[in-house]
């Protein structure tokens, strides 16, 4: 038998973190997470503020007073206080009662950015006054005064590349008279794709080869002007030929050489000599690049290769290929 | 520091502060030293300026100051730093200088809860009905102050508005509580001394002292009765008797206050046994029986009033050797008990009633003084031949001779028995109660001084009578072998208007009667709408005493009783929680079932008092017709109307069906446009033919 001595720090540590698990994991069945959640009493918390507590205070010692001085006018401003307070248990609790809130999904940001993750809040009239939100872990605070129906938007900047699963976010309310808090926590299964930071790094295939060298793909002459064709729905309005427009009134695209059709190939081989999450920012830099001038592309990662295609299914595919490329699902970043 | 906590005031947070400040400490002002309201006042304007003119709020320096300065102004204004007034003083300036550092929501929080507590402290010195509603308008003036600080961005209508909902929705719940919680006994005894001058009966008697009484016309007390009210003349109120005399004062003797006095409790309770018994036996048909119910005002001072002779019927009050009555600690409040009198016999003969005190003590006399009254009663004494003889003669001295009954009696100097019966001859009833006394101890009968009140105003409104502190009154007990004590009221002799119709009669032609108080209601009795006014008043203070200030134990058990048949805890206990859930229920669903339609929109209600002005003009709008064409209508008949009306039209249109493309301030901005063309919009004052709105309508 090994015995193994902690110090106590260590052993509040683990005590807060078998705490936090089990706390964690009985918050899951309680609430668990969904794209839509309905606040109802099992997912409300409530307990007196810090206000609430001196408020209760105070009704304690008016009590006494009134009771030793036979004072009913005393007494009767203690029970009118009660009153207030248990009124504003029922105003708290009603103020988040029936709030539904509805996932609305997020764009995918690279890291060092702001993911923001939009919902949905809707309920009763008059319901939803005040709402405190915070997405856990980060001091993002938004607060909101009711409207029947309202979209928030929740920012976090995300740290790592991956899926970023911010996990539930905290939402309280000390509405009307802030004697008490209502909160509760609510995962909307928040979950946003974040793809490496896009870094322009000069390719290098090789120890001795120099900056710039053009093997494949890449070719310069974006902006070498080819020919005009008609303008087709999901062009760049960059690329139109406004000087014609104005002239006889249609829409001309301009082609480049580089949208010729000549596929070009983002190749995890390209740039050998740098780490992998170097080369990752690379890759991405130059997806985002291809976004811009909606050239076709493709990508050939060590255990994947997808062809060259443009569109934003396309574009969203190869950023999600780069941005979990070498990730177990376990190590995704969530809080 | 929690960042929420940390917030900032916004709005007009501040200002919802300072106004329920000033609400909070309106009440203290009367009990409390100008300096200390000054100091008060001193920093909440500080504070406003500072909200209104940039921020020089205090710093730790200025408020360490300030507070040096809070102790010094309460310590100078009442030699001390403790004791109740003391106390509330400093209670007020750490909430005024809490307001003046407040910051935060937090701070703010803090003062709004503070505040609730400082005004209660208001109400240990009155617990008038004035008191009771200046609780509800003021819990509604710092509820709003609460909802400003949690609601920064509240307006003050809205603030207010829904504070005075608040406080509605809270009533019934508070008066549940109030009438069915527990009321537990005191946990300490504190005897409570407002440091207030009360008028009322004091326990030692000058010449002159009652007078003084006389020119106040506050309540003494009420007097309810179960049958029938005794006649004027039997209405003497027993407060105290004083029968020790040093020549100038009456006073008890020593060692003679609360029940029992010196006697040992054994030898009380056997006297008391006695004296029940006595009081039971009497059957004759002259002696009559009256069953009332006191209800008193404050006094300060223990003692109670019967008429003779009395018994108590509540507990904690307590029968005197005197045979008057005393509770067990001096009235701090308004205070009610029932007591029961037999009335027209003497007290009580000797053989039946062992004497706890000899009745020959009633004979003392100073050493020396007054010696020419004393020789000429003794001399009376000897004309006349036997005590009752006496007293015949005596009072008809004073019927005959010309003796006065004024309330400014002149001074009297050192003998001032013999000055006043041979010389002055002016005086109250102190006076001719304290030489009548004197004159039968000198003849050797034993007497002594009783005061109280004599009288009472049959009230309009309920069997009961009202006891003025005008009404106080002295008179004399003399003890006549055979009889016991007999009361004899010598200033009856002088002035028998006194006893018939009381202290405004006897001092009606000399226009004596609340001369100091040229506003008293009192002076208008002649007016009958005013005296039922004033009764009507008077009955709703002594429901208020009875019902609310009274409201105690004892009450809430007999209540219990006779709706729940059972009055142990576990049913108040379960009445109380059923009825604490019931009326919570009720008010839950009344405020749904209230706010289930959306309020309309503020254009529309001003639309709407739009609607109702140009209704005097004759035009109605139909439901089916859009405002465009309402108002195209009026401005074909009325075209003086005509830019007022497309105006105030327009507004509303684009309010109300373009306010999509506005912001919010300009949004506002027109919203305050339309409100003030509603407003300027003169309503047609004069009469309009009913045919020609039917001209103006089609």
């Amino acid at each position: 038998m090994r015995i193994v001595f902690l110090s106590r720090s260590q052993t509040y540590r683990r005590i807060e973190t078998a705490l936090r698990t089990r706390f964690s994991a009985w918050l899951e069945k309680r609430i668990p997470p969904s794209e839509q959640v309905r606040l109802d009493h099992r997912r409300i918390f409530i307990f007196p503020t810090a206000n609430g507590g001196l408020f209760l205070g105070v009704s304690l010692v008016l009590f006494l007073a009134g009771v030793n001085y036979q004072n009913n006018l005393i007494l009767a401003l203690c029970f009118l206080l009660i009153s207030i307070f248990l009124n504003g248990i029922f105003a708290t609790y009603r103020n988040l009662s029936g709030l539904v809130f509805e996932s609305e999904g997020v764009l995918a940001v690279g890291v060092g950015e702001t993911l923001n993750f939009d919902f949905r809040v809707s309920g009763p009239r008059s319901a939803g006054q005040a709402l405190h939100l915070k997405l856990a872990g980060q001091a993002a605070v938004c607060t909101y005064y009711g409207v029947q129906e309202q979209r928030v938007s929740l920012p976090y900047v995300a740290t790592r590349r991956g899926w970023c699963k911010p996990g539930r976010f905290y939402l309280e309310s000390c509405y009307p008279l802030g004697l008490i808090r209502a909160w509760s926590w609510i995962d909307l299964g928040f979950a946003g794709l974040v793809y490496p930071r896009a870094i322009d790094c000069p390719v290098q295939t090789s120890f001795d080869e120099a900056v710039g060298d053009k093997t494949s793909g890449w070719r310069e002459g974006v902006d070498d002007f080819s020919e005009l064709r008609d303008y087709q729905y999901g062009d760049s309005p960059k690329h139109i030929d406004w000087k014609t427009f104005s002239k006889c009134g249609e829409l001309h695209t301009k082609q480049y050489l580089g949208q010729s059709g000549e596929s070009n190939w983002i190749d995890w081989d390209e740039w050998r000599l740098m780490s992998d999450e170097r080369r990752l920012s690379a890759m991405t830099y130059r997806i985002l690049a291809h976004c811009e001038s909606r050239e076709p592309f493709g990508l050939r990662l060590p255990n994947l290769e997808i062809s060259p295609y443009m569109g934003k299914a396309h574009i969203y595919r190869t950023l999600k290929a780069v941005a979990l490329f070498r990730l177990e699902d376990g190590k995704t970043d969530s809080a | 520091m929690n960042k929420k906590n940390g917030r900032g005031l916004r709005g007009n947070t501040p200002s919802f502060l300072v106004i329920s400040h000033s609400i909070v400490v309106l009440p203290h002002i009367p009990n409390h030293s100008w300096w200390v309201i000054g100091l008060a006042f001193f920093c909440v304007l500080w504070r406003i300026l500072s909200d209104y003119g940039g921020r020089f709020l205090p710093g730790k320096a200025a408020r360490f100051l300030l507070v040096l300065c809070g102790f010094g102004v309460v310590y100078m204004a009442y030699d001390t730093l403790i004791g109740p007034l003391a106390g509330v003083a400093l209670l007020i300036l750490a909430y005024t200088f809490k307001l003046l550092e407040a910051r935060t929501e937090r701070d703010a929080n803090m003062v709004v809860t503070l505040s609730y507590f400082v005004m209660a402290t208001a109400f240990l010195f009155d617990q008038g009905f004035s008191k009771a509603i200046y609780l509800l308008f003021g819990s509604i003036v710092i509820s709003a102050s609460l909802i400003s600080v949690n609601q920064p961005l509240i307006t003050w209508k809205e603030g207010y508005r829904s504070a005075a909902f608040l406080i509605l929705k809270c009533l019934p719940v508070m008066v549940v509580l109030f009438v069915l919680v527990p009321r537990v006994p005191s946990l300490w005894n504190i005897q409570f001394d407002s440091q207030q001058a009360r008028t009322g009966l004091s326990d030692e008697m000058s010449p002159g002292d009652i007078a003084r009484l006389g020119e106040s016309d506050s309540v003494a007390f009420r007097a309810i009765f179960e049958g029938e009210l005794p006649p004027p003349a039997q209405r003497y109120w027993r407060a105290l008797v004083l029968n020790e005399f040093d020549g100038r004062r009456w006073s008890r003797r020593k060692g003679e206050g609360g029940h029992g006095g010196e006697v040992s409790p054994e030898k009380y309770r056997a006297w008391l046994l006695n004296y029940q018994t006595w009081f039971h036996g009497q059957s004759n048909p002259l002696v009559s029986h009256y069953r009332y119910k006191v209800v008193m005002e404050a006094s300060d001072k223990p003692w109670l009033f019967t008429l003779d002779w009395g018994r108590p019927l509540s507990p904690d009050i307590y029968l005197e050797p005197g045979f008057n009555l005393t509770a067990a600690k001096p009235i701090a409040e308004p205070f009610v008990y029932r007591a029961e009198s037999i009335n027209g016999v003497g007290l009580p003969p000797p053989e039946q009633m062992p004497q706890l005190r000899q009745v020959r003590r009633n004979l003392h006399l100073p050493d020396s003084g007054n010696e020419r009254s004393r020789r000429w009663a003794l001399g009376l004494r000897a004309e006349a031949g036997s005590d009752a003889a006496f007293i015949e003669k005596l009072l008809a001295h004073f019927e005959e001779q010309p003796f006065f009954y004024t309330l400014k009696p002149p001074l009297l100097g050192k003998d001032s028995i013999d000055q006043f019966l041979f010389s002055t001859r002016r005086g109250f009833c102190a006076h001719f109660a304290s030489t009548f006394t004197y004159l039968a101890r000198s003849a050797g009968i034993p007497a002594r001084v009783v005061v109280g009140y004599l009288g009472g105003e049959e009230s309009e409104v309920g069997n009961y009578l009202l006891v003025y502190q005008f009404d106080a009154h002295a008179w004399s007990e003399v003890w006549l072998p055979g009889e016991g004590w007999v009361r004899v009221d010598p200033t009856a002799a002088v002035a028998p208007e006194r006893v018939d119709g009381g202290v405004e009669d006897a001092l009606f032609q000399r226009g004596e009667f609340l001369a100091a108080h040229s506003l008293s209601l009192l002076r208008f009795r002649n007016n009958p709408s005013l005296n039922s006014l004033r009764h009507g008043m008077d009955y709703l203070r002594m429901l208020w005493i009875q019902k609310v200030v009274g409201y105690d134990r004892s009450i809430q058990a007999g209540l219990l009783q006779a709706i729940f048949g059972g009055s142990d805890l576990k049913t108040t206990v379960t009445v109380l929680a059923l009825g604490l859930v019931g009326v919570m229920l009720l008010v839950f669903f009344v405020d749904i079932w209230l706010n289930r339609l959306p309020r309309a929109s503020p254009e529309c209600r001003i639309y709407l008092r739009f609607c109702q002005k140009i209704s005097s003009y004759g035009y109605r709008k139909e439901s089916n017709e859009g405002e465009t064409a309402f108002a195209n209508r009026i401005v074909m008949t009325s075209p003086e109307l005509a830019e007022t009306v497309l105006c105030i039209t327009s507004h509303y249109v684009t309010l109300q069906y373009g306010s999509l493309d506005l912001d919010v301030s300009s949004r506002r901005q027109l919203l305050k446009d339309f409100d003030r063309e509603v407003k300027n919009l003169p309503k047609r004052k004069y009469f309009m033919l009913p045919w020609r709105k039917l001209a103006r309508r089609s």
